[in-house]
């Protein structure tokens, strides 16, 4: 007797699952790279104001991080890609404004997650 | 601090921050990547746990809070080669798609069949509402745990929908 095996019409069990419902899938946080860095973004508590200031010495000057990132480090990259093209295109990180919490104000990357957050924690900024 | 979590049964002992979530202390210290980190809110269940008997979510728990705990992850929940039936389920009645959230829905699953071997769509609904699909996929995920349920009360799963259209 043989045996027919058809691509079309049968039940067929998804080959990439057993990996996942073991616990065993590979997502961009799982795959760690020696001399990885990490970033953690400065954002915006409010919905609309103007930046007047913004002083990263502190987050600059902490140990374990290697920069410090404002719209003035930025600005010859271009806008944020990526966007529908209706209205005004966005800055890579906010400039002079934010207009929604939750805006990039500053981008702090350093060796780890926890020296990134605390550096990013220590910038202040002035809006009004 | 130090802290020592029983993970899956082995003891794993860690150097951790006060402020170190139990979910990196999982991930970083432990190597066990299959809980993952979503929202670290509490909202998507991503990093969903068993922590002595109770689904967790371990984005809510300090590492230091669970020092002497004994953890359940995905990695935890097949008997070697052996599928526990809730990951039978997921395979058997496509319960995922990219996968992120599943191992966490699994726990979820596994917990609220422990507590109502016989639950309701609406009570499955209710059970697993701490857990997001962004995928969207909670049709096929309700499906993959009746079919679980069944199984584990030694019945026989109802057909799947495309077996039912085909007959």
């Amino acid at each position: 007797m043989t045996t027919t095996i058809s691509a079309v019409g049968g039940v067929v069990r998804r080959k990439e699952d057993p990996g996942l419902i073991y616990g065993d899938g590979r997502y961009v946080d799982d795959i760690k790279v020696k001399g990885e860095l990490h970033a953690v973004f400065v954002r915006s508590p409010f919905a609309s104001a103007a930046i007047t200031a913004i002083d990263a010495s502190q987050a600059r000057s902490m140990s374990g991080v290697y920069g410090v990132f404002t719209i003035d480090d930025v600005r010859d990259l271009g806008p944020l890609l990526a966007q529908v093209p209706v209205g005004k295109l966005r800055p890579l990180l906010a400039d002079g404004e934010v207009n929604h919490v939750g805006e990039a104000i500053a981008m702090v990357v350093a060796e780890s997650p926890e020296i990134a957050r605390d550096a990013a924690d220590s910038c202040r900024h002035a809006i009004v | 601090m130090e802290v020592t979590v029983t993970l899956n049964g082995r003891e794993v002992a860690g150097e951790v921050e006060p402020r170190t979530l139990l979910v990196h202390f999982i991930r970083e210290q432990a190597h066990l990547t299959g809980t993952h980190v979503g929202c670290e809110s509490g909202y998507c269940g991503a990093c969903t746990v068993i922590l002595d008997g109770r689904t967790t979510k371990s984005c809510m728990v300090l590492a230091v809070q669970a020092d002497g705990a004994d953890v359940l992850t995905i990695e935890g929940l097949a008997d070697g080669d052996k599928l526990h039936p809730v990951q039978e389920g997921f395979w058997e009645r496509h319960g995922l798609q990219c996968g992120f959230c599943t191992p966490g829905m699994i726990l979820s699953a596994v917990g609220l069949l422990e507590e109502n071997p016989s639950p309701t769509e609406a009570e499955i609904r209710h059970g697993i509402d701490g857990n997001l699909c962004r995928c969207t996929g909670y049709h096929n995920i309700v499906k993959s745990i009746e079919y679980a349920a069944a199984t584990m009360r030694g019945e026989e799963p109802a057909p799947a929908e495309w077996e039912e259209s085909s007959t």
